[in-house]
């Protein structure tokens, strides 16, 4: 079967790369690009056609929430918001969740702490995951 | 994680820490229109929340929990502006500046020392006052005013489709009286679902398409409850075409329409979703919760369409907790979903009603409240666990760590520390490593790790602009034991450390230890190697651990960088566009170049000249001044090209990495195979510090990595057998790296049993790469480079005996690409050597520019041998082939045009009076010629990434962009020789065919 492969949005490069390297560190993930703005974003998800786009809500030029309306249009990915402003029952959180996002997770932090058995469990491979059809993430 | 990546993080961090710094001073400083109604204010509050809330982000990524902490309460801040509970005015504007200034300080702390600063209590406790104490929730992000981003390119069609989407609606909803329909009407239904199908595919909104796919299915199953399904569906995707598009779908008559229905949806979807909740037991089950959270969603997606906001929120946020929390056997549980249950039955009750009544506010959001602290309650909870319960910085302190430790603590390591502590037999030791030079070192720490000890957490310490790793591990041996050991990993003592961290109960200094930890920025500052361990008063310092002043190599070798100054920390997308607008000047400079060495000029002067005689002496004098400002011009171009080539070469350092970095990953692989096949290798490496692009070291791992394999596997010989030979019984394998010039020779040498030609010859035979007779005509040179030959590797009788051959037309094929060449030395029992000569830089290419019809092409240069001019008269057919004399040598030709298919116009063979300028184009022992119609100049190309698409076409290599913009499509020089050389066997065809 053919790795499942996703697309990363969000306006830091800073986060770019933190959840770059934990999707990259799942063999079984094929992260495809990552844009930075939700424009790029809609240009990258017609050219990549990822099966799942994990996507943050605050970002300038077009918010998360934008993009998913059109995403709910035009793309079968599946949509994984990471942002911290989306709890439980936030206002970003139910709408996010009326667009159909599959998941909603808070963004990655401790990053410097090393803890690898931390990490492997992350909750965002583990999200992933799930909406790909994949088994958990092995325990360390 | 590795350190180079914790390196780039930090330096991302600190870059875009102060990109949002800037942005937040300039929006902080501009004046307030005071109307929080105009749009442009509305964007400025916007960029200020997001800008904070970044940083937020970025801060707690890292681990810098007091920049958080300033940055979370300038956002909540910043949310209740949004949110219009308060005015952006001097009074709010002050305390924000306030906190810039105090993140941009931690910032600049964080990025030098890597570690946390402390938020100063006063701003945090003025910002909170502004914040208050509950934030007002933050509105969904309001709609924009225009949609910044167009639904579809083809306005024209998105407007055939709404038109088509608000005609076709009512036909849909006939399918919702199945028994009035009968076949005909059923087809009619179909026709206008399926139309909408195929519109939605051409657009390309392909959940739409695939609901209607969906509808059209149920229609065909006659399956009501599946229609009615669709129908909603079909509903809410029209809603969303018709807010983007601001046009009217239809979506009002659909939902008005299934009104009924809809009632329908809620009373069976609440019955069921009500049953489930009152069997708590059955909703253990995971089946069981997903199917209630699955119904939720539907029940809140018809409220939505129905518009009863309040009950639609609470659905969702139920849904939600359904989703998130193992509520199992919560003490809080029961009677929040007996109350949640309630609530429910209660909506779908009122939201048949006509009108439609919502939950009353205060239940929803009443429940909502609770609801959410149930779920923050619930995960606080099952992360805890006793032994997991995070511990306090004073229950470290007891330990003798440094309470700093804490953010290092997951709740597993938290849980292994406890019980390490609780073990009178177990101590705790802090063992400090660098593990970036020496590979040995690194993989025998973490197998020392692995089994000697149990490590509980490790984390980064930046000491010296370094990245060493700090790990706590807990053992119960003494420490001198733990110490020889890792002397044995670490010899030099350079690399790892140890030192005992001693309970507050054992007496010793219980300060001692996180003093020591404290102090340590300055410490390094002032030179001093790893203070923590010198200055642990408990625990002497290692015998073996010398001042880094006197260590021979090491991390600690190198000077500590200013601070401030000294190294800049670049993004490198900004050195790839410098290097990008210096190319653009290597253009123009070129240009400048073929202008004033124009030979036009020189003849028009050299005519004029002639032409005057000794005839008017002012217009003589003109002639000469017009001469002197030519020679002016090209002594300039002199000096410019070569002022922007030492540019060149200086932007190039900025790409570039020590070769170390790449041969640094060999000795460990060299060890494994060599133990593997019972080999004796001694591995040495040379000449490190060449500093080569770093592109080329990710490039070169995949090549090296092979023949370096194939030396042990095939090169080198078993102890016994070279002993039998008069060597040493240990092999050496060396990997050097010479610098010359612009380009860098990467050589793998073995002393093993060489190249056996012989058994090459008799291989190449065997494979039909040579005829048996030509072959031993060949010199020994030339047969090795049979071992190149593709498909010569696939059988493995010659690898066995004559060493060498694996793969190795890959190997070149990747020289190749990155513009390198690769040289054989052999002697059959002495050894071999591989000479990989390769340039700096892979990213410039030295090219020659030609033009066919409108395109500018781009051959490489160490591709070309000359470029010659020949007339039609020149051109003559050899068995078949169109070839031109030179050097009293036949040169088969075709045209470029026709080698690449690209479209030729012109006499083809040549005609007419003019010159045919022909490339002579080198590969191997092998020229042909290429016509071109226009030559241009030699040009430096920096090549870019092609376009995937354009990266599969044949004979492609890359493309570039000329100073004036045009696209430069790169030619692939083997791929080129190729196609030229099928070119022209199609030309011999067709002649015969003729």
């Amino acid at each position: 079967m053919a790795k499942p492969t996703i697309l990363l949005v969000d306006d830091s490069v800073l986060m770019r790369t933190i959840i770059g390297d934990i999707v990259r560190a799942d063999d079984e993930l094929s992260l495809v690009g990552a844009a930075e703005n939700g424009k790029v974003a809609l240009e990258m998800v017609k050219s990549l056609k990822p099966d799942i786009v994990l996507l943050d809500i605050e970002m300038p030029e077009m918010s998360g929430l934008e993009v998913m309306e059109h995403l709910s249009l035009m793309s079968r990915a599946k949509v994984i918001i990471i942002s911290s402003v989306a709890q439980v029952g936030s206002p970003e959180a139910n709408e996010a969740r009326a667009l159909g996002a599959v998941e909603i997770i808070a963004k990655p932090s401790g990053t410097m702490s090393l803890d690898l058995a931390h990490k492997k469990g992350h909750d965002i491979v583990a999200a992933i995951r799930r909406a790909a059809g994949l088994p958990p993430p092995a325990k360390p | 994680m590795s350190s180079e990546l914790i390196e780039t993080l930090w330096r991302q961090f600190g870059i875009e820490a102060g990109e949002h710094f800037d942005l937040l001073e300039k929006l902080l400083s501009a004046p307030s229109t005071g109307d929080a109604g105009d749009g442009a204010e509305r964007e400025r509050v916007a960029a200020l929340f997001r800008s904070f809330h970044s940083l937020k982000g970025a801060a707690r990524a890292m681990d810098l929990f007091a920049m958080e902490a300033v940055a979370h309460r300038a956002e909540t801040i910043l949310g209740r502006v949004r949110g219009g509970a308060l005015a952006l005015s001097d009074a709010v504007t002050a305390p924000l500046l306030e906190a810039l200034d105090a993140l941009r300080g931690l910032a600049e702390t964080a990025t030098r020392d890597r570690r946390d600063g402390q938020a100063p209590a006063d701003l945090l406790a003025r910002l909170d006052a502004l914040g208050g104490e509950v934030a007002v929730p933050t509105p969904a992000a309001a709609p924009p005013a225009a949609p910044p981003v167009r639904l579809h390119e083809n306005e024209r069609m998105l407007g055939l489709f709404v038109g088509l989407l608000h005609d076709g609606m009512a036909t849909l909803t006939r399918a919702l009286d199945l028994s009035g329909l009968d076949e005909d009407g059923t087809r009619s239904v179909d026709d206008a679902a399926e139309r909408l199908e195929i519109a939605c595919e051409r657009l390309n909104f392909l959940p739409f398409a695939d609901t209607l796919r969906r509808f059209r299915a149920a229609l065909a199953a006659r399956d009501a409850d599946g229609i009615l399904r669709e129908l909603q569906g079909v509903a809410t995707a029209s809603a969303r075409v018709g807010r983007l598009t601001g046009k009217d779908a239809g979506a009002a008559i659909l939902a008005t329409l299934l009104a009924d229905h809809n009632a329908q949806v809620l009373a069976q979807g609440s019955a069921r979703a009500a049953a489930l909740m009152a069997d708590r037991a059955a909703l253990a089950e995971p089946a069981a919760a997903a199917e209630l959270a699955g119904l939720l969603d539907r029940i809140g997606a018809t409220l939505d369409i129905v518009r009863l906001p309040h009950g639609a929120a609470l659905v969702r946020v139920l849904a939600d907790v359904v989703r998130r929390v193992p509520a199992g056997d919560h003490a809080d549980w029961p009677p929040l979903l007996a109350d949640a249950r309630a609530a429910l039955v209660d909506l779908a009750e009122r939201a048949v009603r006509d009108p439609a009544e919502d939950l009353d506010a205060d239940t929803a959001s009443g429940l909502d409240t609770r609801l959410r602290a149930f779920v923050d309650a619930v995960s606080a909870e099952a992360a805890a666990g006793e032994a997991r319960r995070p511990l306090t910085a004073d229950e470290l302190a007891a330990f003798g760590l440094d309470p700093g430790l804490l953010r290092f603590l997951s709740p597993d390591s938290t849980a292994d520390l406890r019980a390490a502590v609780a073990d009178p037999q177990t101590r705790l030791y802090e063992v400090t490593a660098f593990l970036e030079t020496s590979a040995e070192v690194a993989s025998g720490f973490v197998q020392w790790l692995g089994s000697r000890v149990r490590a509980i957490t490790n984390w980064p310490e930046f000491i010296d602009g370094k990245t060493w790793l700090r790990v706590l591990v807990a053992s119960p041996q003494e420490r001198s034991v733990l110490a020889d050991a890792l002397s044995a990993i670490d010899p030099g003592g350079q690399f790892l450390r140890i030192r005992r961290c001693v309970p507050a109960t054992e007496g010793g200094d219980p300060e001692g230890a996180p003093e020591a930890v404290e102090r340590q920025p300055e410490a390094s500052a002032a030179g001093a190697a790893l203070p923590a361990l010198a200055a642990a008063g408990a625990s002497p310092a290692l015998p073996t651990m010398g001042p880094p002043a006197t260590a021979p190599s090491g991390p600690a070798r190198q000077s500590a960088p200013v601070p401030g100054g000294g190294v800049l920390r670049v993004p490198g997308a900004v050195v790839d566009r410098f290097m990008a607008r210096i190319d653009g000047m290597v253009l123009l400079s070129g240009e400048l170049n073929a202008t004033a060495n124009d030979l036009r000029l020189e003849r028009a002067l050299a005519a004029l000249a002639e032409r005057l005689g000794a005839g008017d002496p002012d217009l003589r004098a003109l002639q000469e001044a017009v001469e002197h400002h030519r020679r002016d011009l090209g002594e300039l171009d002199t000096q410019l090209s070569r002022s922007v080539d030492r540019l060149r070469e200086a932007a190039l350092d900025l790409r570039v990495v020590p070769i170390e970095t790449l041969f640094n990953q060999f000795p460990r692989v060299v060890r494994e195979l060599a133990r593997v096949q019972g080999k004796s290798v001694r591995f040495a490496m040379e000449g490190g510090e060449v500093r080569i692009d770093k592109s080329m070291v990710e490039t070169l791992y995949d090549p090296l990595m092979h023949m370096v394999r194939n030396a042990i596997d095939h090169g080198i010989e078993a102890p016994a057998e070279r002993e039998a030979a008069g060597k040493p019984a240990q092999a050496t394998l060396c990997l050097r790296a010479i610098q010359r010039n612009s380009r860098v020779v990467v050589e793998i040498a073995d002393d093993g049993r060489g190249i056996a030609t012989e058994a090459v010859r008799a291989k190449a035979v065997r494979q039909g790469l040579v005829g048996e007779e030509d072959s031993h005509r060949l010199p020994p040179d030339a047969v090795r480079e049979f071992i190149f030959a593709s498909g010569f590797s696939t059988a493995d009788a010659v690898t066995e005996t004559s060493g060498r051959g694996v793969g190795m037309d890959v190997v070149r094929n990747a020289i190749t690409r990155l513009g390198g060449s690769i040289a054989t030395r052999t002697r059959e029992g002495a050894g071999t050597a591989f000479a990989i000569d390769l340039p700096l830089s892979a990213a410039i290419l030295r090219t020659l520019l030609v033009q066919v019809g409108d395109q500018v092409l781009a051959i490489p240069d160490r591709f070309v041998e000359e470029v010659c001019g020949f007339t039609a008269d020149d051109f003559h057919r050899v068995s078949g082939c169109w070839t031109v004399l030179r050097r009293k040598r036949v040169l088969p030709v075709v045209r470029l045009a026709d080698a690449l298919g690209f479209p030729a116009d012109g006499d083809w063979p040549p005609a007419g009076s003019g010159q045919r300028l022909i490339v002579v184009l080198r590969h191997g022992d092998r020229r042909i010629g290429l016509e071109i119609d226009t030559l241009l100049r030699r040009g430096d190309l920096f090549v870019r990434e092609s376009h995937p698409g354009l990266a599969e076409v044949p004979g492609v290599g890359g493309v570039s962009l000329l100073n004036d913009g045009r696209i430069v499509i790169i030619l692939d020089g083997d791929e080129l020789y190729r196609l030229a050389a099928a070119a022209q066997k199609i030309g011999v065809a067709e002649a015969r065919g003729s």
